[in-house]
């Protein structure tokens, strides 16, 4: 039996206008999250990852634009709402933990009057004190003081911060939190403890999370599945293990290989020969070629068709192309 | 012998890339363009303005005329002429006060910067202080205090001009002061004195220079101001003692209104120009300014 | 550093100038030739009763350090000494029907500028384009480089010449009998058009860039973006999360620079005979009347340092940040 899926997106292409070409930062993507998954989106910086989630909460900034495709939030295809109907889903179907959450609070407002601020204006309380008193139980939720919701960011260590980023974005109880290298900029000890919270409280509330960093141990440690992007492309996704034991693409073998092991010191993700590409103007074919040691003449020449490898898993590589998908190309 | 030519062939190679890089600026060029044109009004305004400025040629408050382009003032004085001649006087004391503005905040601003301590603190309140103080109201009770002479004017206008070249080069100076080649110097033993004229005053010329660009812009409009009270130099025709008479004198209800129309637009078009090579003189410096408008 | 400790470190920094600069004006007004007020006789007309007044009273028979104690004393308490033209204390001309008009003017076109130039900087800035972009950039250069004094003989030349709309000159209209004091106040307002739309025009480039410059690097700011996030309407994010960010530097402009708002007031009341103290100023000038430009000098300056001073209260106030540096 399948459970309700919470968010389909769907051959979505996002691209940017630029006064110099046009950069197609996602490119054709599809990706699936059911209710109470923890699905890890994985790849380097610039490959597309943080656009992916600015396109699921429709805020992709000028000179960027969807171009094409679909993106099904709770049922809802969310890419044909108007600016207003957009604005009440945010944060109440989809919140987000922002990349660098120390920055994401409002320097001159007390941090529970910002958590007061968002119930208030999707209408789920009447007046700041009511805001206030959910914020308080906010705290407690994510390990913090309920005293502190008085407090101005300033005040508050780094770790602090970013529990109060993590109970804003849990405030409208929403389907799915967007979790965008929710543990950038602290040190390993409360990185870890952050990450205890996130995972603790997705299972106890049964949120699903959408988890984008290059940090490979992370998310072999709390994740169900994987999606591996690389130049705007998935080009790999399956369920964890499988993905860390049993990977396919070329990419992901070469990112798996560039960690030692699930417990050990962790080590840069990128231990990849080669610059990721221009996506301006990104290689013929499939666009991990150049860097790929198992490079066939056909790769050069054609983007690889998407073999499946499980129910909802896939590669796209043409080494594990059919014969019959082989000829015809 | 050869050191100091390759020292001078690197300056001017220097001096050939900045162009370069200014010339590319539009704005600029049009600044340098309007520039060029007062600086040579002003020199040869006997020769260009039609008329004596300070003889009567016509009726008083004559209106436009092919005889007299912009009519003519309460004595039958050509406008023109006046506004042709009083390009001498704008851009004197514009030059003149930056210059002495500049020359006075470099060296508050590198003792300051340099020496530090108590000398700095001691300094840098007086600077405060010239900064906040009105700046028309103290001219105003200086000129009244020293006399109208266009010197006096000059020397006013200097006088609350400097604080911010001071503030400008004690920052630059702050840190040029941590940097190797001062270090060195100060380990070789060289004096203060020399340091600061060999290693700090070169350095800090090209921020001063920029930065007299606008000095000039707002010394020009203070002189207009000061001399449209009234207090400016009685014997010099400038565009703020045209302004002053305009008034006095009942331009406003007169035939003429070009009589106050005409200094006010030599004045911002003096003013625009400075404004644009500023503005463009911040593009060539500061490349970054470009790169995060865009 | 609490606000209590911030407040007592201004407040010493705040004394300091103040003797600086009395300091300063002690030595200006010696500057003088000879003994102060033996130049004023042949000027105007002055007694050698009020002479001996203003000897005793800036203690000119003194010691230097005792005259400038003396000198202090005197600006502190207010007793800034007689006007030579209207023969009255120079601290009862200042602190009249003058210092009203002039708040008057101020206010209305400082309120103006700062509102409009605030609107039309959040707006701009929100919805920047390139159009808006030049345009804003030409006209701010523009308004820049307009003397003050000549933006108001324009005004008056076309407003006040070439179509009757409002009147040449002063506060009210002369010898007029009023029926209500309605009426009053709307002769008055009329009077104050054209003054204060002439300093509101020249304010406006400036207040506008500020704000639409600082709005525009607020808004690349994390928790603007988090704001739009959240779902929060546009007025809010706008308003509450930018423009709240936005303010600090153009309220700290409008409080630091009463130092150029003095002196435009100066050439705008020359300009339109606006019964307030900087065309007071303007007549000490011209009529060498000393009590009464040492007086203005002082009580102008003054405000200014005070001006600085509460703005910088208000700064710290409005972002808790400051007062932990």
């Amino acid at each position: 039996m399948k459970t309700a899926t919470i968010l389909e997106v769907e051959n979505l292409k996002v691209y940017y206008f630029t006064q110099r070409g046009v950069v197609r930062a996602v490119d054709d993507v599809s990706l699936e999250i059911d209710k109470g998954e923890l699905v890890a989106l994985v790849g380097e910086s610039g490959s597309g990852k943080s656009t992916l989630a600015y396109a699921i909460m429709r805020m992709v900034p000028p000179p960027g634009r969807i171009v094409s495709g679909r993106i099904v939030l709770s049922g809802i295809d969310i890419t044909s709402l108007s600016e207003e109907e957009v604005r009440k889903l945010r944060w109440s179907k989809v919140s987000m933990i922002f990349q660098g959450a120390m920055n994401s609070l409002n320097p001159v407002m007390r941090v529970g009057d910002q958590i007061a601020e968002v119930l208030l204006y999707h209408g789920a309380v009447y007046d700041v004190e009511e805001g206030r008193k959910i914020a308080r139980e906010l705290f407690k939720l994510v390990g913090l003081d309920p005293e502190r919701v008085m407090s101005y960011p300033h005040e508050l260590s780094g770790g602090q911060k970013q529990r109060v980023v993590i109970a804003m974005a849990l405030a409208l109880n929403p389907d799915l939190v967007i979790a965008d290298e929710p543990t950038t900029g602290l040190d390993v000890t409360t990185q870890a403890k952050i990450m205890d919270t996130i995972r603790d409280i997705q299972r106890e509330t049964g949120i699903s999370v959408l988890l984008i960093t290059h940090d490979l141990p992370l998310v072999a440690e709390v994740s169900d599945r994987v999606y591996v992007m690389y130049a705007g492309k998935i080009v790999e996704t399956g369920d964890v293990d499988k993905i860390f034991y049993t990977p396919q693409h070329p990419y992901t073998k070469g990112l798996i290989g560039a960690v030692p092991s699930h417990i050990g010191p962790k080590k840069r993700l990128i231990a990849l020969p080669g610059e990721p590409p221009d996506l301006r103007s990104p290689p013929p074919g499939c666009r991990f070629h150049p860097r790929c040691s198992y490079a066939m003449p056909i790769c050069k020449r054609k983007e690889p068709p998407r073999t499946g490898t499980g129910p909802r898993d896939f590669v796209e590589c043409w080494l594990y192309a059919g014969e019959e998908v082989k000829k015809v190309a | 012998m050869e050191a100091v030519s390759v020292k001078r062939y690197r300056r001017f190679e220097r001096v050939i890339e900045f162009w370069r890089a200014y010339s590319r600026t539009r704005l600029g060029l049009i600044g340098l363009g309007i520039l060029l044109f007062y600086t040579l009004m002003a020199i040869f305004a006997p020769w260009i303005a039609p008329y004596d400025p300070k003889a009567r040629v016509g009726g008083s408050f004559e209106p436009p005329s092919a005889e007299h382009p912009l009519g003519t003032d309460e004595m039958g004085r050509d406008i023109l002429s006046q506004v042709i001649y009083g390009t001498r006087v704008s851009l004197l004391v514009g030059v003149l006060a930056a210059l002495l503005a500049a020359a006075i905040g470099s060296a508050v601003g590198m003792v300051s910067g340099y020496f530090g301590g108590l000398v700095d603190d001691l300094l840098m309140r007086i600077t405060d202080l010239f900064l906040v103080i009105p700046g028309l109201p103290f001219i105003i009770v200086l000129s009244v205090v020293l006399g109208p002479s266009i010197w006096n004017i000059i020397l006013v206008i200097a006088i609350i001009s400097w604080p911010s070249v001071a503030r400008l080069v004690r920052s630059e100076t702050l840190s040029l002061k941590e940097r190797l080649f001062v270090q060195a110097s100060r380990v070789s033993g060289a004096t203060d004195l020399y340091i600061i004229v060999h290693h700090i005053l070169p350095n800090v010329l090209p921020i001063v220079a920029a930065s007299m660009v606008l000095t000039i812009t707002s010394a020009i409009i203070l002189e207009a101001g000061l001399s449209f009270l009234g207090l400016g130099d009685p014997t010099k025709i400038s565009w703020g003692t045209m302004l002053y008479f305009a008034d006095r004198q009942g331009a406003l209800l007169s035939d003429n209104p070009y009589y106050i129309i005409a200094p006010g637009i030599a004045l911002i078009g003096i003013g625009l120009a400075f404004v644009f090579v500023s503005y463009a003189l911040d593009e060539v410096v500061n490349p970054r300014l470009r790169e995060r408008e865009r | 550093m609490g606000l209590r400790a911030y407040v007592a470190r201004r407040t010493i920094e705040l004394a300091i100038s103040l003797i600086l600069f009395m300091a300063l004006m002690f030595y200006v007004f010696r500057l003088m030739p000879g003994d102060p007020t033996a130049m004023l006789i042949e000027e105007t007309a002055f007694t050698s009763e009020m002479r001996e007044q203003l000897r005793r009273m800036w203690g000119l028979d003194r010691p230097l350090h005792e005259q400038f104690v003396i000198f202090m004393k005197n600006l502190l308490r207010g007793e800034l000494g007689i006007s030579f033209i209207y023969q009255k204390p120079v601290a009862d001309l200042i602190f009249g029907r003058k210092m009203l008009n002039t708040l008057a003017l101020l206010i209305a076109s400082h309120g103006m500028a700062l509102l409009i130039g605030m609107v039309l900087g959040v707006w701009a800035a929100w919805r920047r384009g390139k159009v808006l972009d030049i345009a804003s950039l030409v006209w701010a250069l523009v308004l820049h480089t307009i003397p003050v004094f000549w933006l108001g003989l324009m005004f008056l030349l076309i407003f006040a010449v070439h179509n009757k709309w409002f009147p040449l000159s002063g506060t009210i209209t002369p010898a007029r009998d009023y029926a209500h004091v309605l009426e009053y106040m709307g002769d008055y307002l009329w009077h104050l058009a054209l003054p204060a739309a002439t300093i509101t025009l020249i304010r406006l480039g400036g207040d506008f860039l500020i704000m639409r410059n600082t709005m525009v690097s607020v808004i690349r700011e994390d928790y603007v973006t988090a704001a739009i996030a959240k779902g929060l309407p546009e007025k809010i994010v706008v308003w509450k999360h930018a423009a709240r960010n936005a303010m600090l530097p153009i309220v700290t402009l409008a409080g630091l620079d009463m130092a150029t708002v003095v002196s435009g007031a100066v050439l705008t009341e020359t300009v339109f005979s606006w019964d307030g103290i900087g065309r007071l100023l303007y007549e000490a000038a011209i009529y060498r009347d000393y009590p009464v430009l040492q007086g203005l000098f002082f009580v102008i300056t003054l405000v200014v340092l005070l001006a600085n001073f509460f703005t910088d209260l208000l700064y710290a106030y409005l972002d808790p940040r400051v007062r932990y540096d």
